[in-house]
């Protein structure tokens, strides 16, 4: 423990084990589900405005119930912070978009390379914008993180970061995508090793070879796709048949290489989705269990299986809803679409409806299921070998950007949360 | 009477147990262990965290970072009742000053974003079209204006005209119209029965003539003039352009009221709005094209302004679509310009010809 004048003391002072749990998650799924409703509801109303306030009712509920060592996480950020950062964002879209059709007006277009070097600049451009946003989006949520009291904070700079990530974003190109562990872990390792609890740093320690497995899983069945899709346009363009006109009518000599690459493709198809969850859950498993705060060290065995299933599950209801929306616009629908002398705005309403179940529905059913799921497991399964260390951090000085998340919000970085 | 409870002072992470008593107009917060003080919270200065009903009960100091937990059994309502200004929402860090600073220049963004970025940006994107693409395109455009004409008229009569004899007068004209302007596209006329007396010039070298134009016109010289400039359109492809515009602003819409919401939707009604049809000087160009080639062909323009400004007149009284719809703004300016361009006195066709043309529906 620590004395009154909050300095800390000895690691060995600190050892002992706490009578409660570590983490603990205690939201309940049916008042998330109310809340999400609520949400979409007024989001639908004030025809999108309500957005930046829906997210933060969300955040403050799924930090609010993760709870560490019995105290909870407290989220201070405000929806008129994400409002602002939005409006910043709108102000700088017209002069960004002036420079560039300042420069692409001043090369002319039968200069193939410059045009191209144009191109390039131009796909630069946005995605740097995508990591500046998400890097200012993660000190945004540290910033306004809280636990008794004390803030979360990220340091470094976003250009080092922006630096860093275009870099391993070339690399990862050139090395079609095989880089993929190297990169997560340069890129992992800046950014935690610039968060802070209080005055405390964290560290990482794991290293990109445990997730060299899963990646490869991922990677392989990737390739297997590109290879067969690429064989079997060989086969359809040898055929003649590359306009739309798809059939499966192939001339003997090129039989066994269209059945082959059609069996590889579909294969492919069918795994990556797995491989690409398994490598998910192995990549947050490791991003959690390299951290270590004040000498106290994470650990984190999220499984696989748990999460597959409200997957899965999440994934059939969503696809249930659909048949009942799509029975009912048939059922509902065709005989208008049909009658000519329908009112041309019914179908309209029609296909408005539609798109509002779509957009907002499936999303609903998606995050009830299963993004609340892997929050909870993710927090249920991480543990610290010494919790007590927590706390020892101090307050630091720093209150963190005064707006929201700008970009990151424009690009909807943030994965429903 | 005192309550026990659990602080943070702010300062480090560390939890301590305490005793808390409201002093006159202050909490006065106690160490457990040796009775010192720990903090005084005036009593208006303190905030609830989170809501009433849940356990434990959590307080905040506006502008401190020290937190204060209630005991689990504890609803808090002794301290609740004490404290004033419990629920009250402070401001946040951002003054009035950036917020307004920030919305204006949102405002102006978005604004040369719409009028002045998207128009320049659709040019330059038409241009990299494939002629083939633009006519796929025009075709599916087409059948879809064709599709809801048929919806509109509700009686199951087909909507589109095919007399032959009509067709072939129009598309003799139009053929020599577009070869003389190096039309990239072939022209395709369609004639549509609608009660409206319009014309568009759509993607691909589609023309579409609404049969109410053909009514409505005194000589079949003011339909070839009508014709000769919406196949101007065809060779400055504006259709597309405005396609292109369209797609950007719904774009734009889709990010100012993010995609939750059917926000594609709305998107495609308020992108109708911001275009407005085309712009006064793609119609002054399209009248220039039309006339020279006109006057090339030795016929008279002046029976297409006699018509714009007959429509226009027609259309003050009748008003079926609102302005912002319609794609011929200003009817007496362009008819003024267009006489004084016109330099032929030829005829486009003959009484017979025009006949012939009247009854195409029939």
């Amino acid at each position: 423990m620590t004395t009154d004048q909050g300095l800390p003391n000895k690691i060995d002072d600190i050892k002992e084990v706490p009578s409660i749990p570590t983490f603990t998650f205690d939201a309940s799924r049916g008042r998330f589900f109310r809340l999400l409703l609520i949400n979409s509801a007024l989001t639908l109303i004030t025809i999108g405005i309500y957005r930046f306030w829906a997210r933060t009712r969300i955040r403050r509920f799924m930090w609010h119930h993760v709870r560490i060592l019995g105290d909870p996480l407290e989220y201070t950020g405000t929806g008129a912070e994400l409002f602002l950062g939005f409006l910043i964002v709108l102000a700088v879209l017209f002069p960004l978009g002036l420079v560039y059709s300042a420069i692409a007006g001043l090369v002319p277009p039968d200069r193939v390379w410059l045009q191209l070097g144009l191109e390039i600049a131009y796909y630069t451009v946005i995605i740097g914008l995508i990591h500046i946003g998400l890097y200012r989006m993660w000190r945004y949520r540290l910033s306004r993180t809280v636990w008794r009291g004390i803030r979360f904070s990220l340091q470094g700079s976003t250009w080092s970061y922006l630096k860093l990530a275009l870099l391993w974003d070339v690399l990862w190109i050139l090395s079609l995508g095989f880089l993929m562990p190297w990169r997560e872990t340069t890129l992992w390792r800046y950014q935690i090793q610039h968060t802070r609890f209080g005055q405390e740093a964290f560290k990482f320690h794991s290293s990109p070879q445990t997730l060299l497995r899963p990646w490869l899983m991922v990677w392989l069945t990737g390739m297997v796709f590109l290879i067969s899709a690429g064989l079997l346009g060989y086969v359809i363009t040898n055929q003649g048949q590359f306009e739309i006109k798809f059939t499966t009518d192939v001339g003997p000599e090129f039989r066994g290489l269209f059945v082959t690459a059609l069996v590889m493709l579909s294969a492919a198809l069918l795994t990556l989705p797995f491989t690409y969850f398994y490598f998910l859950i192995c990549l947050t498993r490791w991003k959690i269990s390299g951290l270590s705060l004040a000498g106290a060290r994470f650990h984190c065995d999220l499984r696989f299986g748990r999460l597959l299933a409200f997957a899965g599950l999440a994934v059939a209801l969503i696809g249930v809803f659909m048949c009942i929306a799509a029975v009912a616009l048939v059922l509902w629908g065709m005989p208008i679409y049909t009658d000519d002398k329908a009112n041309p705005f019914l179908l309209f309403l029609g296909g408005f409806f539609a798109f509002v179940m779509l957009t907002t529905i499936v999303p609903t059913i998606w995050m009830t299921i299963f993004s609340f799921e892997a929050v909870k497991q993710t927090v249920l399964r991480t543990s610290m070998d010494q919790p007590l260390a927590l706390e020892r951090a101090a307050q630091a000085a720093d209150a963190g950007p005064r707006t929201g998340e700008g970009f990151a919000d424009a690009f909807d970085l943030g994965g429903g949360f | 009477m005192t309550h026990q409870g659990a602080f943070n002072d702010g300062k480090t992470a560390a939890r301590r147990n305490v005793t808390l008593l409201i002093d006159g107009d202050a909490l006065l917060i106690c160490r457990a262990d040796d009775g010192t003080e720990a903090a005084r919270w005036p009593l208006v200065e303190i905030r609830r965290i989170g809501t009433s009903s849940e356990r434990p009960q959590r307080f905040g100091k506006i502008n401190d970072d020290a937190r204060l937990t209630l005991n689990t059994d504890d609803d808090g309502t002794w301290l609740a009742t004490a404290c004033p200004k419990l629920n009250k929402r402070d401001a946040g860090r951002v003054r009035w000053p950036v917020w307004t600073g920030a919305g204006v220049l949102a405002v102006i963004s978005v604004l040369g974003l719409v009028f002045f970025l998207l128009p320049g940006a659709a040019a330059l994107l038409t241009g990299a079209i494939p002629v083939s693409l633009e006519m796929r395109i025009g075709s599916a455009y087409r059948d879809q204006l064709l599709d809801l004409a048929a919806r509109f008229d509700g009686n199951g009569s087909p909507v589109q005209c095919r007399n032959p004899d009509g067709l072939r007068i129009l598309q003799k004209r139009a053929d020599e119209i577009a070869s003389l302007v190096e039309s990239p596209f072939p022209i395709q006329i369609t004639v549509v029965r609608f009660p409206i007396a319009n014309a568009f010039a759509l993607p691909g070298g589609h023309v579409l003539i609404l049969s109410e134009l053909i009514k409505t016109a005194k000589s079949g010289d003011e339909v070839i003039g009508v014709l000769a400039h919406e196949i101007a359109h065809v060779v400055r492809r504006d259709a597309m352009q405005a396609s292109m515009k369209s797609a950007g602003s719904a774009l734009l819409v889709s990010l100012l009221i993010g995609n939750v919401v059917g926000g594609a939707m709305l998107a495609g009604g308020a992108s109708a709005i911001i275009e407005g049809g085309y712009s006064r000087d793609a119609e002054a160009a399209s009248d220039f094209i039309a006339v020279t080639a006109l006057n090339q062909l030795g016929l008279s323009a002046r029976p297409l302004a006699d018509f714009l400004e007959r429509i226009e007149k027609d259309e003050d009284s009748s008003n079926i679509m609102p302005t912002f719809l319609s794609t011929h703004p200003s009817g007496t300016d362009r008819a003024r310009d267009i006489r004084a361009l016109s330099q032929a006195v030829g005829r486009a066709m003959n009484a017979y010809d025009w006949r012939t043309l009247q009854k195409i529906c029939d």
